[in-house]
């Protein structure tokens, strides 16, 4: 299994900035390990992001976003001690959860 | 998996043909571009005509939008890319690249109170052109930006 979503939340001035690295391989499907056969595809399609239950960010992805995902968006609204939220499912029916709070 | 992307294609050309028919009888007549995005079929092509016809056509260039990505990538398997947009009510971000096999790499929603802002990295197979389309309440616009890529990232 994957290693666990890293998520950096911060407030300065009034906004959030987010950071979120997910570990997954993304997969692109066209390339071949060494005995020459093709790698299936295997990458994350959706990502929700969410704070106290409502939806601040989300997104959808091909395999060519790069491996280990990265997003950084910026958040108005919200307050530090809340707790943010980020679920992502890949093109394989995996689901993977990580929280933090917002600091 | 196969038959299943065949499906896709297939209804991506039947879009294309109701777009060129809607073009024929007055595209000013037509839908906002906004009702014409279509993110399923915008995912499920697999060059770039085919991810601008789910696009409703490429949309007019805006330059309230900000697209900034490095000029020369030296690995086309992390290129990191940053887009924002000043237009109001900016709903959903998509980034293409129109020289990879999988043209459509990301879309971001934003809803109230995210800024339309969002950074990431993503994957480039060879030099070519990055696109960003916005969407807004009053419809899609993009921006672009040429990228020259040392070694491809995808293969």
């Amino acid at each position: 299994m994957s290693q666990p979503i890293r998520i950096r939340a911060r407030v300065r001035n009034g906004t959030a900035d987010v950071t979120i690295l997910m570990p997954h391989p993304m997969e692109t499907g066209l390339r071949q390990d060494e005995s020459g056969n093709t790698k299936p595809p295997h990458f994350i399609t959706r990502v929700l992001v969410t704070v106290t239950g409502r939806t601040v960010f989300s997104a959808r992805m091909s395999f060519a976003v790069s491996q280990d995902p990265l997003l950084n968006f910026r958040l108005s609204g919200v307050l530090a001690g809340e707790r943010l939220r980020v679920a992502w499912t890949d093109n394989l029916g995996e689901i993977r959860v990580g929280e933090a709070l917002i600091t | 998996m196969r038959s299943e992307a065949r499906l896709r294609r297939r209804q991506l050309l039947l879009a294309a043909g109701a777009w060129t028919a809607a073009g024929a009888a007055g595209a000013s007549q037509f839908a906002s571009a906004a009702q014409l995005l279509d993110l399923e079929l915008a995912f499920a092509a697999r060059t770039f005509p085919e991810a601008v016809v789910a696009l409703g056509g490429m949309p007019p260039v805006s330059t309230q939008i900000t697209l900034e990505l490095p000029q020369v990538a030296e690995n086309g398997a992390l290129v990191p890319i940053t887009v924002s947009s000043q237009l109001g009510d900016t709903r959903d971000i998509l980034i293409l690249v129109d020289g990879n096999p999988q043209p459509v790499a990301a879309c971001f929603s934003i809803p109230d109170g995210t800024e339309a802002y969002s950074a990431t990295r993503i994957r480039l197979a060879q030099s070519g052109t990055v696109y960003v389309v916005v969407r807004t309440e009053a419809g899609l616009f993009s921006a672009a930006r040429a990228i020259q890529v040392t070694v491809g990232g995808c293969g």
